[in-house]
């Protein structure tokens, strides 16, 4: 029996994962979204090597999901790197993040650059983080960089703008964001170390908005003591 | 003064057999003046080639010869990079035509206290290099260099033995012309021996005062002036392809020789460099330049050579390039970074070779860090991203940004609700690109955050995502 497993396990096309990053306890270290729901599914959060796939469109704020992950593979002090892939990352934003520093900005023209660049970042062990758009990846591609990860203790963040399609990558998370009227919810196609679920209700706020405003307006101009304007 | 010749009677096929180790077939350089053979290896020896041989007759003889046509720049680069590696051994080294090194062993006898350790430390050195040589000594650079042609092989502890040696030298081995030396044959004079016993004064009614003078140097009398060698500050060698090579990444081989004599170069001198500059000669176009960058000036032969060949891959030639040269004067002081023995996890060495490695091939401009523009008009600040190595610490709040850029804003097509804004910008009135638009952020049907504006003609566009 053990033999026939064995010949099996030693199939070149059979992928074994290898246990890697562990915690003092013996548990595999994962970085938190801060969000309840979604921290709860994932057993904890991201695991803090490896790659997660990421499905959102344009401008649904893929990058606020992850910022509490990103803040904390921060703090190793390593390089960030990013790949936007022909996409334009504003430059007044990154440099009012806190990882600022940390990060180079990969302009590339091909994905097969991109991904030739990121399997460089990971392997250099001089980068904590990679994040990269690609509109697809094939899943040989990604489970070739999930190995990677997860031996060079490097988080690798692939991110399909637009790209909803069907099937699951080979990587430690695959999520899918999405907004139903007012509510947000991630779909979890995979996650190492749990089961995938469907309709993760997340908070998600607008970075910005006038509701301090309108709420001042609506407080201040009830009140006859303090209305200076009528406000209908 | 007491010289030290040395003869490199076959420069240019000792590369070739550097570059071309498998190469074991007869071998021979062709003057491409007099179409004759001028260098020929061993095994073209034993197939029964001689120099001065034309061409027909080489192939007639063996039609599988590998032939490689003379070229003096490339005997000249790789002199010169013989006389740098002696000049780490030796003071005063002369540069002698394009195949022969002199040396003044008369300082070093005392330095190196006998000359039996400095020619043991000199032959090391040139067997180390690869190439065959053979040395004779004298009086005069003359003397010296006809011994060395003759094959003596042997350093006279005092210069004047070296005149019995001389005596029996042919006088094909002198620096005298053709012609003279068959005039002198026509009279039965065939060794040096017999010319030197002529009286001078004889001598100068039959023939011109420039063989008089070198005369007077092989009599040990007079030594003609020599200017001695210096290296040069920065380093630049040439390199000859024995043949036209089509396509860039089949470079390496070629670049490699001239990168491991740089590196050699650099550590020698505790020197490193960040920037090397290749020109390719190429037959059918113009010279093709480019520049390789490492992330870190630094001196490693093996982190080059990844580089180069990254770059080699992305390069494209317009015809094949028969030469190149390396240049390298970009030089700073080597500066090695003092490492934790504990601080495993993290290397400033490992960060400057992925540098290295995505300026290669994605190109000098493709890696920069972050920097936050001082331009509120954001079209302006996409080509604004600072270059590598300038980032400042961030300094205020630029308002709500979106991570997302578009180059071009487009106009508003999609239903949206504003939930935040307006933010005006007016500005740019003192150039001729003044913008006038309020900011807001929209939100449509599907939850995308747009960054959309209004500008003073009331059209809508959106101008970034919220990431």
């Amino acid at each position: 029996m053990s033999a026939s497993i064995s010949s099996l396990v030693k199939h070149p096309l059979v992928f074994r994962g290898r246990d890697h990053r562990h915690s003092a306890d013996g548990n595999e270290v994962r970085l938190p979204f801060g969000q309840a729901n979604l921290d709860k599914a994932c057993a904890g959060g991201v695991p803090a090597a490896g790659a997660i796939s990421i499905r959102a469109l344009a401008g649904q704020g893929e990058l606020q999901l992850l910022n509490n992950v990103l803040l904390q593979k921060a703090g190793t002090q390593k390089r960030i790197l990013w790949l936007p892939n022909r996409l334009h990352l504003n430059p007044n934003w990154l440099s009012q993040t806190p990882y600022q520093q940390q990060s180079w900005v990969v302009n590339t023209t091909n994905e097969a650059d991109a991904l030739w660049a990121c399997e460089q970042a990971i392997r250099s062990q001089a980068c904590c983080c990679v994040v990269m758009y690609l509109a697809q990846i094939e899943p040989k591609a990604a489970r070739r960089l999930q190995v990677l990860a997860r031996q060079y203790d490097c988080l690798v963040v692939l991110v399909h703008p637009g790209n909803m399609g069907p099937g699951a990558l080979p990587v430690n998370i695959d999520m899918a964001l999405s907004f139903d009227a007012r509510q947000w919810f991630v779909h979890l196609h995979r996650v190492s170390g749990a089961w995938p679920q469907q309709h993760i209700a997340i908070e998600h706020p607008l970075p910005a908005s006038n509701s301090a405003i309108v709420n001042a307006f609506r407080h201040y101009s009830n009140n006859p003591a303090t209305a200076i304007h009528e406000v209908s | 003064m007491h010289w030290l010749y040395l003869h490199f009677p076959r420069l240019q096929l000792d590369l070739f057999e550097q570059l071309h180790p498998e190469q074991t077939g007869p071998t021979v350089v062709i003057d491409g003046t007099n179409n004759t053979v001028c260098q020929l290896s061993a095994a073209a020896i034993s197939a029964g080639i001689k120099p001065g041989m034309g061409l027909a007759e080489v192939t007639a003889i063996h039609a599988q010869t590998w032939i490689i046509e003379y070229s003096a720049n490339s005997e000249s680069s790789q002199l010169e990079h013989l006389a740098t590696t002696l000049y780490a051994i030796a003071s005063d080294i002369v540069c002698v035509a394009s195949n022969g090194i002199a040396i003044n062993l008369s300082p070093l006898v005392r330095y190196y206290q006998g000359l039996d350790n400095f020619m043991a430390l000199c032959e090391r050195t040139l067997t180390a290099l690869r190439v065959h040589f053979q040395f004779g000594s004298g009086v005069t650079i003359e003397i010296a260099r006809v011994l060395a042609r003759s094959c003596v092989n042997r350093v006279e502890a005092e210069p004047d033995l070296a005149n019995n040696h001389l005596k029996n030298c042919s006088l094909q081995a002198t620096e005298l012309p053709i012609k003279e030396i068959e005039q002198l044959n026509r009279i039965g004079i065939r060794t040096l021996g017999q010319l030197i016993a002529l009286p001078l004064e004889e001598i100068g009614k039959r023939f011109n005062n420039q063989i008089i003078t070198y005369l007077l140097a092989i009599k040990g009398v007079k030594q003609p002036p020599y200017s001695l060698f210096h290296p040069r500050k920065l380093f630049s060698q040439y390199l000859e392809l024995p043949y036209a090579v089509e396509s860039a990444p089949r470079l390496s081989r070629y670049i490699s020789v001239v990168l491991t004599n740089n590196c050699a170069y650099l550590q020698k001198r505790n020197l490193a460099t960040d920037t090397l500059q290749f020109e390719l000669q190429q037959r059918e176009h113009e010279n093709l330049e480019f520049v390789v960058n490492a992330g870190a000036a630094h001196h490693h032969l093996s982190e080059w050579q990844m580089l180069i060949d990254l770059k080699l891959e992305q390069l494209k030639l317009d015809s094949p390039v028969t030469s190149l040269t390396l240049t390298c004067d970009q030089l700073v002081e080597f500066d090695p970074e003092n490492l934790s023995l504990l601080q495993s996890t993290y290397s400033r060495h490992a960060e400057n070779m992925l540098l290295g490695k995505l300026l290669a091939r994605l190109g000098s401009d493709s890696v920069k860090t972050v920097e936050q523009v001082n331009e509120h008009r954001q079209d302006y600040a996409v080509q604004q991203t600072c270059a590598l190595h300038n980032a400042p610490v961030n300094s205020e709040a630029n308002g709500q940004q979106p991570a997302w850029l578009m180059v071009q804003p487009q106009p508003l097509t999609e239903q949206t609700q504003i939930l935040y804004g307006p933010e005006r910008v007016q500005t740019g009135w003192w150039d001729d690109h003044p913008v006038k638009r309020d900011y807001f952020l929209a939100v449509t049907g599907k939850g995308q955050r747009l960054w959309v504006y209004r500008d003073d003609q009331q059209h809508w566009y959106v101008h970034g995502y919220f990431g």
